[in-house]
């Protein structure tokens, strides 16, 4: 676009952009068309995309496009391949798209829609897109190391061994509560677990069709894989009817966590070509399929937002977690905004194909706004439900009861109108026997998606197929992501156990291979078995300490960025790094510190230990507990979920100290000290 | 390239299997004395690099 006209165009774009989001920040009133909040988010991306992220790429980092990458300069035709952009994005994209920003948005809609979509807005433009960005740049330049590596590189090992032991807590963490939030969707939904096992055998079937009736052929394995996929949704309405195999895949929330602590040992024990890499197809493609369809969706069918743009719950007593506006929503929406993840992602296969230096911004910060898209998206079908079911599924039994009458009137009672015939209609609808307390974000968000698909495609007729389609595809996803993590979790221990003792940290040993395993399938469990357990729902507890380290991830990410951009003597830019880093770690300490100390016992774990210790010396037993025992079990559960708050909180401020300091030392020699690989 | 060639090679990036046909053209040209896999092999030694490395993060 030349001069007048390309200046044209962004000034229009730029209105326009303003138009929508005061449009969406100003509106009072019944509801809103999602088009919107849509048109608000594109026009801050674009405008996001051609002036921030070309000034960071121009004028902070100076990427040089005649510098050789990795890639061309290593080019062995299997992992340094210099690639095409287009295709390199589509690869970076896949990788860095999870559950999690559709789950935090979800959950994150009880303040309404305004606070979320700010955050997501914001916190992606100067903070996630930046960071993944950079943090690519910083491998290209470093023969595409990852980010422990460079870690210790710039800034020693003594931080990189923190980094690694923080790399490994979140690992584990984040598989606790991914499996919770399929526990969750799964319970009492004999439907959804018959499709969910049946992907088990579907993935067998196309591993040995891969591997054994048609060597290699990916695209075959996987077509007929996704076809027997939907054939199971829509079988599994039968099972589910069926008076005899309905019952067998009716479970108990404790059972089902059993069946995938089980399932996760089992699984990562296995050959990976039999059951993880065909499942890995499976979800990879289910999962950039659902994300078109629902952009598409969202779209045509420009549903409205019944949710407030803000609601009373900005002051922290909130039925889906509680904890105030700050910081707790930016605690909650992390990936979407900024996922300290990413950095992990941008430092591991892609900086090994970059073919030039000018893809950076197209690949690192464009990824990032698509990812950020995709929350905006779940915001919005979230949003666009009817605000007293959104409570419903989302609030804990302990608060609404658990009959259709009782929940309505609770819910009714704090200003969300719903009727018990609609709770049961809407269960009816999804093909579920209740849609009460259905906590985790999944199921709230898969009836979200089956009302934006069903209004596609089918209809009502269609809403319950659309449900279990919206289940299978997060639950499918999650599955891998529980797999594949456990396979990494297991590396990264033996590695810390080889450093006490060598024998144990070979990957060929048996005996460190399965106490590697153990621990790690046991600690994930861990955390999942009580997460199951908790009356409020576990996602309460957990989803904020999941949060806590995924920011802390990305605060020493951001620690890593700064610090270099100090060692490259561009000092005068380090603020496009300590400003998303200052945010985040106000925000992660507050908390933390929050969840630690806070005197409501729904926020505070120290708290919430103290009022059922004082009940047990008084010989009391109160709900949701029933035995003395059982208040012992909530007790230590505080207190480990307590220690591990102050854990991480602890890592990020050594980190923090750390880099400040090798910062300072940097700040002060007149040369640069950034080790950057040679020009070539 | 046209672009559903581009779209497969993209497809098949996305689950970690890079470019077969690249890969033989580099055996060739760079290590004549390498037997060349067939592309049964290559899809098994991809999956194996990207799932037992260790190495392959999964995003949240």
């Amino acid at each position: 676009m030349g001069g007048t006209i390309g200046r044209i165009f962004w000034v229009l774009l730029a209105a326009l952009g303003a138009l929508a989001l005061g449009t969406v920040a100003l509106h009072q009133g019944e509801s809103i068309n999602a088009l919107w909040l849509l048109t608000a988010a594109v026009c801050v991306y674009l405008i996001g995309y051609r002036f921030y992220a070309q000034f960071v790429a121009v004028r902070v980092l100076a990427i040089d496009p005649s510098r050789l990458t990795p890639a061309v300069r290593r080019d062995d035709g299997l992992d340094f391949v210099p690639t095409h952009g287009g295709v390199l994005f589509g690869h970076h994209f896949a990788a860095i798209a999870g559950a999690g920003p559709l789950i935090g948005p979800v959950l994150a809609a009880q303040m309404g829609y305004l606070p979320g979509t700010l955050w997501i807005l914001v916190g992606a433009v100067l903070g996630g897109c930046v960071q993944d960005m950079i943090v690519l740049f910083l491998s290209t330049r470093r023969g595409a190391r990852s980010l422990g590596d460079m870690v210790r590189l710039e800034l020693g090992s003594g931080v990189g061994l923190l980094a690694q032991i923080g790399i490994l807590a979140i690992m584990v963490i984040l598989l606790a509560v991914l499996g919770l939030v399929v526990v969750k969707a799964l319970a009492h939904s004999p439907w959804g677990t018959f499709t969910v096992a049946a992907t088990i055998p579907i993935a067998l079937l196309m591993g040995i069709y891969m591997r054994v009736i048609r060597p290699g052929r990916i695209g075959e394995g996987t077509v007929i894989g996704l076809v027997l996929l939907i054939a199971s949704i829509v079988w599994g309405e039968r099972v589910a009817a069926d008076p005899h195999w309905g019952k067998v895949f009716t479970l108990e929330g404790t059972t089902l966590a059993w069946s995938l602590i089980i399932y996760g040992f089992a699984a990562s024990v296995l050959p990976v070509w039999l059951l993880l890499a065909p499942r890995d197809y499976l979800s990879t493609f289910l999962k950039i399929g659902t994300v078109l369809l629902l952009a598409v969706g969202i779209v045509v069918t420009q549903p409205s937002l019944k949710m407030p743009a803000v609601t009373q719950f900005i002051d922290g007593t909130g039925p889906v977690f509680a904890g105030s506006l700050f910081p707790f929503l930016f605690i909650t929406i992390a990936c979407g905004a900024i996922s300290g993840f990413h950095a992990l992602i941008s430092s591991g296969t892609t900086p090994k194909m970059l073919a030039t230096e000018a893809h950076i911004p197209g690949i690192g910060y464009g990824s990032m706004l698509c990812e950020s898209f995709v929350a905006v998206m779940a915001l919005i079908a979230a949003c666009a439900l009817e605000p007293g079911l959104y409570f419903a599924m989302n609030s804990p039994a302990a608060l609404i009861g658990t009959t259709p009458e009782s929940a309505a009137a609770v819910i009714s009672s704090w200003g969300f109108q719903i009727t018990p015939e609609m709770l049961t209609q809407t269960a009816a609808n999804v093909g579920e026997s209740t849609v009460l307390s259905r906590t985790g974000g999944a199921p709230t968000l898969a009836v979200a998606m089956a009302q934006v698909f069903s209004g596609l495609l089918g209809g009502q007729a269609m809403m319950a197929f659309w449900y279990h389609f919206a289940i299978l595809f997060e639950a499918l996803f999650i599955l891998t992501t529980l797999d594949a993590g456990t396979r990494v979790g297991r590396f990264m221990i033996q590695d810390l156990m080889g450093r006490a003792a060598p024998q144990l940290g070979h990957t060929g040993s048996w005996i460190g291979n399965l106490l590697a395993t153990s621990l790690c399938v046991g600690g994930w469990g861990w955390f999942l078995y009580q997460g199951v357990r908790d009356p409020l729902g576990g996602i309460n507890s957990l989803w904020p300490l999941f949060g806590i380290a995924n920011q802390m991830l990305a605060a020493m990410a951001l620690v890593l960025v700064s610090v270099v951009l100090i060692k490259m003597k561009r000092e005068r830019y380090v603020w496009v790094g300590l400003l998303p880093l200052s945010w985040l770690l106000v925000c992660t300490l507050t908390a933390g510190w929050e969840k630690l100390f806070h005197a409501d016992v729904r926020i505070g774990f120290l708290s919430h230990a103290d009022k059922f210790s004082a009940a047990i010396e008084r010989g009391e037993v109160i709900a949701p507990a029933q035995s003395l025992a059982q208040m012992q079990q909530i007790v230590l559960n505080d207190y480990v979920n307590a220690s591990l708050c102050a854990f991480f909180m602890s890592l990020l401020v050594a980190v923090a100290v750390l880099g400040l300091r090798a910062g300072i030392k940097a700040w002060r020699t007149e040369q640069v000290t950034a080790q950057e690989d040679a020009w070539a | 390239m046209g672009l559903i060639r581009r779209l497969c090679e993209m497809f098949r990036l996305m689950v970690g299997v890079p470019d077969y046909q690249r890969y033989v053209a580099h055996l060739r040209a760079h290590h004549p004395d390498t037997p060349v896999p067939t592309e049964g092999e290559f899809v098994a030694r991809c999956q194996k690099a990207r799932y037992e490395g260790g190495k392959q993060s999964r995003c949240c």
